[in-house]
């Protein structure tokens, strides 16, 4: 017991003097491939855009993604360090009335593009960390199933505009 | 011979005149026409700067009244937003309507919180509330329904409420509804022809 734990402290000791500089790059290395590996969904997104209304109100966050993978994609939520809470939900139409409902998962096939658009699925951005003003732009990670993410600067636009 | 070409020429302009009413009559809206299906705007509500106010405080102007909640972060928006683009492209006659729109959510939505609201939208915007009974009166006249979802463990709640706009002339008498689908251009289109028959 002892004597096996002096020889891993050893070869952790050896490795120390040899490369510590070495040691310290290959994790590094190692650290943000495997971050770049996790985060870079093949996908591409466009007319990202929050609507501001006054006060802290519920905003709505809309864009375009398509999926440039050979693989299916689920799209699982989305969270920014600008909002409190965000939420996919969708809105829905049935006689004449408007409702919305919470999105767990919304899957995009390889080479199809889906759109978050007024009325129909968006972002519930909610408890803005600070006040948001037009024309400035807040960074918003969409999470995919499997741990990957994608961070999306979104623009932040007027209450009068799609 | 002279006489012949007055006849026919006679004949062809009231064929014209009969088809140019014809057109007339055909001409679509491009909302829904619900003239005479609609009873004429009437309501006991709380405007934004917290006073008491009936629909005859709107007489005159075209009115397009909404019901929705400040904290509907997609519909709500996205149609004032709309409405909003329709009235800019009346230019200066936008002036001649208001957007009223209704809170079905008075526990949240309080004078300033619609005065705030509303006026994002444009100055032709007008927020209103009222208590259920004052709301119910106005939603049952109309046929439309609003119902609130269950709160969730931070206390928000969603609201369904009715997608329609309805449209009143300056007398108002009911004319149009539109709807939350409905397109900034046609809707831009209606009004300038319910502005220029009234």
């Amino acid at each position: 017991m002892t004597a096996s734990k002096s020889a891993r402290n050893t070869r952790f000791t050896r490795h120390r003097r040899i490369h510590p500089f070495g040691l310290m790059m290959a994790v590094i290395i190692a650290l943000f491939t495997c971050s770049l590996a996790l985060a870079a969904p093949h996908v591409s997104v466009s007319n990202a855009r929050i609507r501001l209304l006054p006060g802290d109100l519920p905003l709505a966050g809309y864009f375009d993604l398509t999926n440039r993978g050979d693989e299916d994609l689920v799209l699982v939520g989305a969270s920014s360090a600008a909002f409190k809470m965000v939420h996919m939900h969708r809105s829905l139409e049935h006689g004449g009335t408007s409702s919305m409902v919470p999105v767990g998962r919304r899957e995009i096939k390889p080479g199809a593009t889906v759109h978050f658009s007024p009325g129909g699925y968006h972002l519930m951005l909610m408890q803005a960390a600070a006040p948001l003003k037009v024309g400035e732009k807040v960074p918003v990670a969409l999470q995919f199933a499997g741990g990957q993410t994608l961070q999306v600067m979104f623009a932040v636009n007027g209450a009068g505009t799609e | 011979m002279a006489w012949q070409h007055w006849r026919w020429m006679a004949i062809a302009s009231v064929i014209a005149l009969f088809g140019l009413t014809a057109c007339q009559q055909q001409e679509p809206w491009a909302l829904d026409n619900i003239t005479g299906l609609m009873p004429k705007l009437e309501f006991k509500l709380t405007n934004d700067n917290g006073q008491a106010v009936t629909a005859d405080a709107y007489h005159g102007k075209l009115v397009l009244l909404y019901f929705g909640y400040t904290h509907c972060p997609d519909v709500c928006p996205t149609t004032l937003a709309t409405l909003a683009q329709a009235l800019r492209g009346l230019g200066t006659d936008a002036d001649k309507v208001r957007v009223l729109f209704v809170s079905v959510d008075p526990a949240r939505d309080t004078a300033p919180v619609l005065k705030s609201y509303a006026a994002a939208f444009g100055p032709q915007f007008v927020g209103l509330s009222g208590d259920k009974k004052a709301l119910d009166a106005l939603t049952r006249r109309y046929r439309v329904v609003y119902s609130l979802d269950k709160s969730d463990a931070q206390g928000n709640y969603a609201v369904n409420h009715s997608s329609g706009v309805f449209i009143f002339d300056g007398s108002g008498k009911a004319r149009l509804l539109g709807s939350s689908s409905s397109k900034a251009a046609e809707i831009s289109r209606d009004l300038r022809r319910l502005l220029a028959s009234g």
